[in-house]
């Protein structure tokens, strides 16, 4: 069993009580009986607790809806419209990806790299993914941007720090989600450390990976010679089949992407490239939504046959159920989002969080490789290498920092230190937030451009 | 009462150990199982925790404001409710 979740200051400043009729409290695994824990001491003992009512913010329990269910459908031809409506929003997804691609090559006209000279800096690039995700709220609406972008032109150099900073960036939304539990402390605390490990996994990774891509281009190379294996022209059987389904989707979106950019098609460039990708943004930004709503009122069920068939398994396990859970709803926000209250409740600890949470980073990178489906030739190549960056990033990632157990550690500690700090004093959670997500990937940003 | 035989003693010592170790063996096994149960009865409520797992703004806004009450030294709108109690 895992070890329930024990902020370091507590677990030094305080004994473990005992609980539940007496009983010595097993320090790894003992749970509170019916009665309601609130401080330090018993949750310093690795002891789940029980959150007071007090600590719930609502009385009657929220459901999730369909917005179909506003034209009265129900049951059977609910579940059918919104099976339809995931399909329809998956086709304008990857229509509005391959719009965003058309619409940068003509708006750079080819000079993608020249334009974009300024973020050529790899720590430039990463803070543009860092605070337009954190402003978008959604890793997976930045990476198939990301993606369109490329197979428009923007040069790999580019598009693989922001990708990087796409996974630091979507943690922004766990952490503001855990602001929600600021009034009970103790719940607050374990919130906020969880939405925290997110945080410290992400930074740490690209702590190792951004300087080893700097150095070496591992993650380029790797992707690079991927996808030459998947879409390119002299590549073998599997080239030939991810080829032949990369055209027959290009071919069924094309009405729509034709219809787009015949619409724009008045206006002169690069103004009309400039237009396309902000519709191409736009769209990409409504139906992501809309396919995260739709897909959370379809899969809830499945979702927690996943959830119960992880419990009290290994970390493996975790990892496995957080990927699905996420390929389930298309979208890491909700995954990482969902820790949150489960982590509050106090009835899973920090250690059964972090593999889940990986496994969220794990599970979005199908998004990316769905919406790369929009090209084809040459320009589905990059596309489609920019999607295995974003795959490869945080399976390498993953493997490495939760592989190695010295490693594994330091997300853990690091995320502990900063819930306690930030239940202690809001103030730190406040710097925290505005530091990491909009201060310094704005003030970097800033001082580039003027330089 | 004549003293009790040194290998007696030495054996129902290690009787009670052996006895202890079980009970605590087999505390531990029911902490466990209820730790899980209690995970399986979150997990029934996936729902309620996937709807409500979202960005409330309002609380975001008044978390600020509390944050910026506090630097200005004001007394803040709400505290701790462990501190209150």
């Amino acid at each position: 069993m895992t070890t329930s979740f024990a902020p370091e200051k507590s677990v030094l400043e305080n004994p473990a009580p005992v609980v539940d009729s007496g009983a010595a409290v097993d320090a790894d695994s003992a749970v509170a009986s019916e009665a309601t824990v609130k401080s330090s001491p018993a949750f310093a003992s690795g002891t789940a607790v029980e959150v007071s009512a007090s600590a719930e913010s609502r009385t009657s329990p929220q459901r999730l809806s369909s917005p179909f269910e506003r034209l009265g459908l129900t049951g059977r031809g609910l579940s059918i419209a919104n099976w339809l409506g995931v399909a329809v929003a998956v086709y304008v997804l990857i229509s509005a990806v391959g719009v965003i691609g058309t619409g940068f090559q003509g708006a750079t006209g080819g000079q993608a790299e020249s334009l974009f000279s300024f973020a050529t800096n790899p720590f430039v690039a990463l803070m543009i993914g860092i605070v337009a995700t954190a402003l978008i709220q959604s890793s997976t609406t930045t990476t198939s941007i990301v993606v369109g972008l490329t197979a428009g032109g923007l040069p790999m150099e580019i598009a693989i720090p922001m990708l990087m900073g796409a996974n630091v960036g979507t943690t922004l939304t766990s952490t503001l989600v855990s602001l929600g539990m600021v009034r009970d402390k103790e719940s607050f605390r374990r919130g906020f450390t969880a939405a925290s490990i997110h945080d410290c996994f992400n930074l740490l990774a690209v702590i190792i990976f951004l300087p080893l891509e700097m150095m070496f281009g591992v993650l380029e190379r790797l992707s690079g010679w991927l996808s030459a294996q998947a879409a390119g022209s002299d590549g073998g059987l599997f080239a030939t089949i991810f080829g032949g389904v990369g055209s027959t989707i290009k071919g069924a979106t094309q009405p729509l992407t034709v219809t787009l950019e015949s619409s724009v098609s008045f206006i002169p460039q690069p103004w009309q490239g400039i237009v396309l990708v902000v519709v191409g943004v736009a769209l990409i930004l409504a139906v992501i939504n809309f396919i995260g709503t739709l897909l959370k009122v379809l899969m809830v069920g499945r979702a927690e046959q996943v959830l119960h068939a992880a419990i009290g398994r290994g970390s493996l396990s975790g990892i496995a159920s957080g990927t699905l859970m996420t390929v389930m709803v298309q979208s890491s926000t909700t995954t990482t989002a969902l820790v949150i209250p489960l982590a509050g409740s106090g009835k899973f600890s920090l250690k059964q969080i972090y593999p889940f949470t990986l496994g969220a980073n794990i599970g979005t990178t199908l998004t990316a490789l769905i919406a790369a489906f929009a090209f084809s030739g040459p320009a589905g190549q990059f596309a489609l290498q920019a999607a295995l960056v974003h795959l490869l990033y945080n399976l390498l990632a993953v493997s490495i920092i939760y592989g190695l157990p010295g490693l594994r550690q330091v997300p853990l500690r690091g995320a502990t230190l900063i819930g306690n700090l930030g239940a202690e004093n809001k103030l730190y959670v406040a710097l925290w937030v505005l530091g990491i997500f909009l201060v310094l990937p704005l003030g970097i940003i800033g001082l580039t451009v003027l330089l | 009462m004549s003293p009790m035989p040194e290998d007696l003693e030495r054996d129902l010592r290690r009787v009670l150990a052996d006895a202890d170790a079980a009970s605590a063996g087999l505390r531990a096994e029911i902490a466990r199982q209820r730790l899980q149960q209690a995970q399986h009865a979150e997990i029934e409520r996936l729902e309620e925790h996937l709807a409500s797992a979202v960005v409330r703004w309002d609380e975001v806004r008044s978390f600020f404001d509390h944050v910026l009450h506090e630097l200005r030294g004001d007394d803040p709108q709400w505290h701790d409710d462990a501190e209150a109690a």
